[in-house]
């Protein structure tokens, strides 16, 4: 389905109220726009200008009596193995940012300073929501991530551990090409464009259909509507790139074969059905958001990077 | 009990990995898990140099050399980082202090995401290939009872 220009239009221009009522599929079909409809990275600035929320106008009062008083174990226990892989995504992806900076056309680094306090924001906004309302407590952001590590999974390491060592390659050579678009597949298209927005679904259906978790829902609606910008400009310079020299596409096709065969182990379940979630539809939407930010450059996929993504064990949250 | 970096922990290490899981750790994941990593075994293979990049003076050495042949340890030895880097296929390496929390249990998993082990040999796409692996490796040097360089006993 084709997202309407009079919802396009409503998810544009909400403020965080606005936000509270904003179907969180109406956000996911905002970002993607065929190639040539990719806002300028200028264009993506100015939306966040308008867009950008305070943290801090959250009230997490309702969400703890929710937390504490509707809901079960279960459903809490499959509730924190999803939402702690955005409480320690978002921090990765917040600190592996910077060296990006040096390489990238000079309208990309105004856009990606906006993007660089939205993980800030996004990061605090989890912060937040770990300790108002499941109740860790610490003195700083790493104690309250360390208080949620307990429901990381192992393979979780995988790409934010290749983003890290990416990102610092990076630093070292920041106007390498393939160095930039091997991060960019990692980053943008995979991490954000399909781990974050695929599993960003499952936690805000469930706070939509069960009506509880009211600030998480819009926080989290916002952030989604923030990673939209991201996703916009991440594909933006990959399409750049590739225009650039299409031989770039050898490192988003390496790229994703390293992440395919990491993606294709897991080592505990999530238990998606409390949620209302089955682990085969959360895998079909990974392939979705795939081929969908594909699609956007102009990219597809060969033979063996398809079976290698029919493989993959949906297990892991993103940032 | 063997100290950090010298010839007997590095025997140790080599018995340990090549024994890897013990029925303890095999049972905190799912098959699934250790299926992975036979399934990247046959790829692992080469020298793997682990590094520490401010070792205390008067150390035996400041390296492990891991020769590596389908995912086991063929040889493991000490030396200097100077005399194997050619030779080593990945070289990560970390500062004295984080290879002490990493024997002391501090999680293998962040030891990787936050950086305190980095790669400054080798393809990252290809070492992240083996990703679990390598995490898996780390543990199991964790699970070695070791002295620190000053004989201060760091894991039992």
């Amino acid at each position: 389905m084709t997202i309407t220009e009079e919802r396009l239009d409503q998810v544009e221009l909400q403020d965080l109220n606005g936000l509270a009522k904003t179907d969180i599929d109406d956000v996911l079909d905002y970002v993607h726009v065929p190639t040539a409809k990719i806002p300028p990275y200028l264009e993506l600035y100015d939306r966040y200008l308008r867009q950008r929320w305070n943290v801090n106008d959250l009230d997490f009062t309702q969400d703890r009596i929710d937390w504490t008083e509707r809901m079960n174990d279960d459903s809490r226990n499959s509730f924190l193995s999803i939402a702690s892989g955005f409480h320690h995504g978002e921090r990765q992806v917040e600190a592996e940012l910077a060296p990006l900076f040096f390489g990238i056309p000079e309208d990309y680094k105004v856009f990606l300073t906006s993007h660089l306090e939205d993980e800030a924001r996004h990061t605090v906004f989890f912060d937040r929501f770990y300790r108002d309302v499941v109740g860790l407590e610490g003195d700083g952001i790493m104690d309250v991530l360390d208080g949620s590590w307990g429901y990381i999974q192992e393979t979780f390491v995988g790409p934010f551990g290749l983003l890290a060592y990416l990102t610092d390659d990076l630093r070292r050579d920041p106007y390498n090409k393939h160095l930039q678009m091997k991060y960019a597949t990692t980053y943008m298209i995979w991490i954000e464009g399909v781990l974050a927005l695929s599993v960003m679904k499952i936690t805000l259906n469930y706070a939509r259909d069960f009506k509880v978790l009211p600030a998480y829902y819009t926080g989290f609606t916002a952030t989604c509507r923030d990673e939209a910008r991201h996703v916009q400009g991440g594909m933006r310079f990959v399409r750049q790139l590739l225009d650039e020299d299409p031989n770039y596409v050898t490192d988003i096709h390496d790229t994703l074969r390293t992440l395919l065969t990491m993606g294709a182990a897991r080592s505990g379940y999530v238990y998606y059905e409390p949620l209302g979630w089955s682990e085969e539809r959360v895998q079909a939407l990974f392939m979705d958001q795939l081929h969908k930010k594909l699609a956007m450059v102009g990219v597809s996929l060969p033979a063996d990077l398809e079976n290698m993504l029919s493989m993959v064990k949906p297990t892991l949250a993103g940032g | 009990m063997s100290s950090f970096m010298s010839a007997s922990w590095a025997d140790e290490v080599k018995d340990r990995i090549n024994s890897w899981p013990d029925a303890e750790r095999r049972a905190t994941k799912l098959d699934d898990f250790w299926d992975w990593i036979e399934m990247v075994k046959p790829f692992v293979v080469g020298r793997l140099a682990l590094s520490v990049r401010d070792m205390p003076p008067d150390c035996e050495a400041d390296t492990l050399c891991l020769d590596l042949e389908s995912g086991s340890v063929v040889t493991a030895t000490v030396c200097n980082r100077a005399d194997t880097e050619a030779e080593a296929v990945f070289l990560m390496a970390g500062s004295y202090t984080d290879w002490m929390a990493l024997v002391d249990g501090y999680d293998v998993g962040k030891m990787v995401m936050y950086r305190k082990l980095m790669l400054e040999k080798g393809d990252t796409l290809q070492f992240f290939t083996a990703a679990f692996y390598w995490t898996e490796l780390l543990a199991a040097i964790q699970s070695v009872p070791t002295a620190a360089s000053d004989g201060k006993l760091i894991k039992v």
